[in-house]
């Protein structure tokens, strides 16, 4: 009996490692072949390098596709767009949560509305051209502030409700301003929502493509994820660069999963269940 | 009074103000534009009626980029969830293998769909691919495929690289939602002499079903959104085989006929939101016994 069960075991742990090795193989490649000589890499065997090409492929890469100027722009935008999502959305979450009007009760169903709809993609851009906000920094910003607007502020009404209104009152009796009750007593107290909505946003805007490939598509101003899909499109013969430009833009995200993986899952997870 | 004061509508202002120029007013826009001749200098000229959908409903390649859209969404959401829960029962149990497990699978979440994309046009190439090499070593060269270019099933290879990407998520949710059922049934069905199946069926199932709701909404709102993967994979292609509503769009929008555009993007706004309503209702009907 006791042998059954440690048979049984066995058989699960090595399922479970060949299961990982559906995902994990195909990384192993990427990495390995982003190593190799570009006739080595062609062959996309699973084999180790003949020759280490490591350093002159990824400074090739950094230089071909832009990479610095590219780290830069979609730092700027997802750290910006990251700041006022934080404060905008916690902001009005707090009033929504806290008042019951009808005002505050239209917004709320506007906001669950807006967590489901696409982006109406076109309508978008004839608003941002009139503004003269395509291919503009803040133009994108202010799009993915709209665009994650609704569900970040979804996030943060369901945290408030935690969070008694007996404070609120205490703070009130000592005549603090409104200003103040929130930036000073409430927002402090955010911090795990804070976490996950800051964790949710940059996992969604550090990686993507639609926004940037409409409304920044201009060769100064590509994000990571843009020099990929160009950078292939004139090296599509090159796959040690290609993979080499694929490990590059993954990489802060990669070593963000390795230190932070337990708040990386839950966070997202949590962002998902709350909505 | 003082409420009036603390939670002052005028705090809610910026917010809304940003939410409704950039999101609201785009959205209702688009129910006027899809009826317009809007040009590539977003002139308008005439108002043109259902034209603009008619066109599209015409059009052979619009009709495969709707068909193409629910083959992807309904696809994807299936196995991500079906093979996300198996996952999720089998990484719950007690096994040393099992956090790395976990960790990897969901490991491709993190990625830029670009970067897994461009990395599957190399896996899929059909000569020296790696999903073809793989088929040979495993004896299975009858499978062996042209995933990208061959336009019977260049759908079907670009929703399993989605669900290789997105399992994991799935898994994940389904796992915190098993980690909330107590030990205390499951001991005590196991002692009852429930086989696993049934356990499965009668406790597990009923017990994350709020989670799988969200799970199959999720899932299914991202894939009729779908554009990133596509675009990079195959760009829509070969010709349109793979095309999907947001290839679509964009199409329509770089060959500058923009009605028709807002047309085709209004239409997968109604869709998404049609099909939302529709599966939350059948999900969240009221199980009576």
């Amino acid at each position: 009996m006791i042998l059954l069960k440690k048979w049984k075991r066995y058989i699960a742990e090595f399922i479970a490692i060949l299961i990982s090795g559906f995902v994990a193989i195909p990384l192993y490649l990427v990495v390995i072949n982003s190593f190799k000589t570009k006739a080595d890499a062609a062959e996309m065997s699973l084999s180790l390098p003949k020759v280490w090409n490591v350093l002159k492929n990824y400074e090739e890469v950094l230089k071909a596709a832009k990479i610095p100027q590219a780290f830069w722009n979609t730092s700027v935008v997802t750290v910006g767009s990251i700041i006022v999502l934080i404060i905008l959305c916690s902001l009005t979450a707090f009033i929504i949560q806290r008042r019951n009007s009808a005002t505050t009760r239209i917004t709320e169903m506007l906001i669950i509305t807006g967590i489901i709809l696409p982006i109406t993609v076109i309508t978008t851009f004839y608003l941002m051209d009139s503004l003269g906000l395509v291919r503009t920094y803040m133009g994108v910003i202010l799009l993915y502030v709209s665009g994650n607007f609704a569900f970040t502020t979804y996030l943060y009404i369901s945290f408030i409700k935690g969070i008694p209104r007996e404070l609120d009152e205490a703070a009130m009796i000592d005549g603090i301003g409104r200003v103040s009750l929130f930036f000073k007593i409430i927002f402090p107290l955010l911090k795990p929502a804070t976490a996950t909505a800051v964790i949710v946003a940059f996992m969604s805007i550090w990686n993507d493509f639609f926004t940037p490939f409409y409304f920044l598509n201009t060769a100064s101003r590509y994000t990571l994820s843009v020099t990929i899909y160009f950078f292939m499109g004139q090296h599509s013969s090159d796959w040690n660069l290609v993979f080499a430009n694929i490990v590059i833009v993954s990489f802060p995200v990669i070593i963000l999963y390795l230190f932070m993986q337990r708040y990386i899952i839950s966070g997202l997870t949590a962002g998902a269940v709350k909505s | 009074m003082l409420q009036r004061y603390y939670y002052s509508h005028m705090l809610l202002v910026p917010g809304l103000i940003l939410f409704g120029v950039f999101f609201i007013v785009p959205s209702l826009a688009a129910f006027y534009f899809a009826f317009t001749n809007m040009d590539a200098a977003f002139q308008v000229t005439r108002w043109v009626g259902f034209d603009n959908f008619r066109i599209l409903f015409e059009d052979d390649d619009a009709i495969l980029a709707f068909k193409n859209t629910f083959i992807f969404a309904a696809i994807t959401t299936v196995f991500k969830v079906l093979l996300g829960f198996f996952l999720a029962i089998f990484a719950n149990q007690k096994l040393k293998s099992v956090l790395f497990l976990r960790s990897v699978i969901f490991f491709p979440a993190i990625l830029s769909t670009v970067g897994v994309a461009t990395a599957f046009v190399s896996f899929m190439h059909p000569s020296n691919g790696l999903l073809n090499g793989f088929l040979e070593l495993v004896h299975l060269d009858a499978l062996k495929r042209s995933w990208l270019t061959d336009p019977s099933i260049v759908i079907y290879s670009i929703s399993l690289v989605e669900i290789w990407k997105w399992t994991g998520f799935s898994m994940m949710l389904f796992l915190a939602a098993l980690q909330t059922i107590s030990q205390d049934v499951i001991e005590s069905a196991r002692i009852d002499g429930a086989s696993s199946w049934r356990m499965i069926k009668d406790i597990t199932v009923p017990m994350i079903m709020p989670v799988l709701n969200t799970t199959v909404i999720l899932n299914l709102i991202g894939g009729l959104k779908v554009f990133d993967i596509v675009y990079a994979l195959t760009g829509g292609g070969p010709g349109s085989a793979s095309s999907v509503l947001n290839t679509l769009v964009y199409r329509a929008f770089s060959n500058g006929r923009n009605g028709e555009a807002t047309a085709a993007n209004l239409l997968l706004f109604v869709i998404v939101l049609v099909v939302v309503l529709l599966v939350n209702r059948i999900l969240n009907r009221p199980t009576e016994r």
